[in-house]
């Protein structure tokens, strides 16, 4: 999420939770392993929320991978099946936003030390948010930055983060500036209830999916392997050519390929869709665009 | 004659058995804890003396020597400060010999001989339990260990003396219930309080796929 400053970036990312199913009794008992190895299960009661985590950006690695004496779970295992959060991500220091690649490829990630070779579960939802520059005003319309041009600052201030980590980032959203006339406005009608219950049906479809092709275990199309992912998701013929014309111009790695499927899939399951059509693929690449972007500047 | 309690030394969430072996020997006065101990397990020493003279038992003027086995594996945290009590406990006649047969210890001990949460319960009990074995842990920790299986045995004592007395039969502990949070009143977050976001292209129809993609 990238937005001005008070835009609701923190908000939208600590209600994330809200929309999430809660866990299954499988997952209840990998999440609280890892919080009981962490010594953070209070009054020895668990919950079958999913765990949500935000980390400060002074975070070292040891923090956020696990580490330190003890080989302890790090932030990453203890979002594990729930939500990581960076907020302002780019005041992380590089070096520690790039240890998070690995356990986002694999879900687990392994902690070798002199004394401990030790692999904790991580499969978490990364959700990080940022400021488009440094005085965080550069989409603002009709803002000019004291710093040079708009775009320049905001490439300097992005380019802070690696093009392999931005690779791994499914969507990327902006999130606008509110005026007060927004904030008069009555709440919206639809709350986390009502999101949740689509995204319980959503969940639901692909679980069965997956049951009906005989991989138990899998439940949402994040888990798939690629090959097969390729066949559940293939493309009508229209939104065939849009992915080539649009893999070609945007340079998607084969990882983004995939992940644009991927969320494509998703989004028609959420329509209860069956086939994954031109329109789907379209939503899906322009979660992209905005890597893209960062990437040309960069 | 050795005296043995089984407990649990972890590696990642994965909880391995350790045996801890009590010997009360003739020969000059002395306490000694092997099997490579970190610093708060060779504390243990003093917490365990303090604990057994809080409950009314003196350590006997003989060699005690405490052995960790696997004697290679690096034991760490403040967990094998009950095992080490009850084997001591068990040594010296203060509770039955068998009675702690077919049960994994883990407590850290106050000097006063209360029992204090430590962290692991849960891995520990899953572990006890593949070796079809009980679980004494502290009180606090109890619920948690229950969440590992129905069936087996949890006693969940607040002190050394009210497990000397679960194990003498005045007054046995019931088994602990597994423990659910209840939610905190109040703090409930909702989708509802963000406003301004709905704008076309909206954020909110765009988180949506958010929660299903990237997650796994």
């Amino acid at each position: 999420m990238i937005g001005p400053p008070g835009s609701g970036k923190s908000m939208l990312a600590a209600r994330l939770p809200t929309i999430l199913p809660t866990l299954t009794p499988a997952e209840l008992l990998e999440v609280s392993m890892i919080a009981s190895v962490a010594g953070v299960i209070e009054n020895g009661a668990l919950t079958d929320k999913r765990p949500f985590r935000s980390p400060h950006h002074s975070a070292s690695m040891p923090a956020l991978v696990g580490g330190g004496l003890r080989a302890r779970p790090g932030e990453v295992s203890l979002a594990h099946h729930g939500v990581l959060f960076l907020d302002e991500l780019a005041e992380f220091q590089p070096h520690v936003l790039d240890a998070l690649r690995q356990p986002l490829e694999t879900g687990e990630v392994a902690i070798a030390r002199a004394n401990h070779r030790i692999t904790y579960p991580a499969r978490f939802m990364l959700v990080a948010a940022m400021n488009p520059c440094r005085c965080g005003r550069a989409s603002d319309p009709g803002f000019t930055c004291r710093r040079g041009p708009n775009t320049r600052c905001a490439a300097e201030y992005q380019t802070k983060l690696s093009g392999p980590l931005l690779d791994r980032i499914d969507l990327n959203i902006e999130v606008p500036a509110v005026t007060a006339a927004d904030l008069i406005l009555p709440p919206p009608a639809e709350g986390s209830k009502e999101v949740a219950l689509r995204v319980a049906r959503a969940r639901a479809i692909q679980a069965d999916r997956y049951a009906a092709l005989g991989l138990p275990g899998i439940t949402t199309n994040a888990a798939v392997p690629a090959n097969l992912m390729e066949e559940v998701a293939k493309p009508s013929a229209t939104g065939l050519a849009l992915l080539r014309d649009a893999a070609d111009a945007m340079r998607l790695s084969a990882r983004g390929y995939h992940r644009v499927l991927r969320v494509a899939r998703t989004l028609a399951d959420l329509e209860g869709a069956d086939k994954v059509g031109r329109v789907h693929l379209a939503e899906a690449l322009s979660y992209r665009a905005l890597t893209d972007e960062i990437r040309r500047a960069a | 004659m050795v005296q043995r309690v089984s407990t649990v030394a972890f590696e990642g969430i994965e909880a391995r058995a350790v045996d801890v072996q009590v010997q009360v020997a003739p020969g000059l006065p002395a306490f000694n804890i092997v099997g490579l101990p970190d610093k708060a397990v060779s504390e243990a020493k003093e917490r365990v003396r303090a604990a057994l003279v809080a409950s009314g038992l003196a350590l006997p003027a003989r060699r005690i020597t405490i052995n960790l086995a696997p004697a290679d594996l690096p034991k760490e945290g403040s967990h094998y400060d009950l095992p080490i009590a009850l084997g001591l406990m068990a040594a010296i006649g203060a509770v039955p010999h068998d009675a702690l047969a077919g049960f994994t210890v883990l407590g850290e001990l106050g000097l006063d001989g209360s029992i204090a949460a430590v962290a692991g319960a849960l891995p520990a009990a899953i572990g006890a339990n593949t070796r079809s074995e009980g679980l004494i842990c502290p009180a606090a920790c109890g619920p948690e260990a229950a969440w590992a299986s129905p069936e087996m045995e949890i006693v969940a004592p607040s002190s050394l003396i009210q497990l000397a007395n679960h194990f003498k039969g005045t007054q046995v502990l019931s088994r602990p219930k597994p423990g659910i949070r209840a939610e905190a009143p109040g703090a409930v977050l909702d989708l509802a309080d963000i406003k301004g976001q709905e704008r076309a292209p909206s954020a909110r129809s765009r988180s949506r796929p958010l929660a299903d993609t990237t997650f796994s």
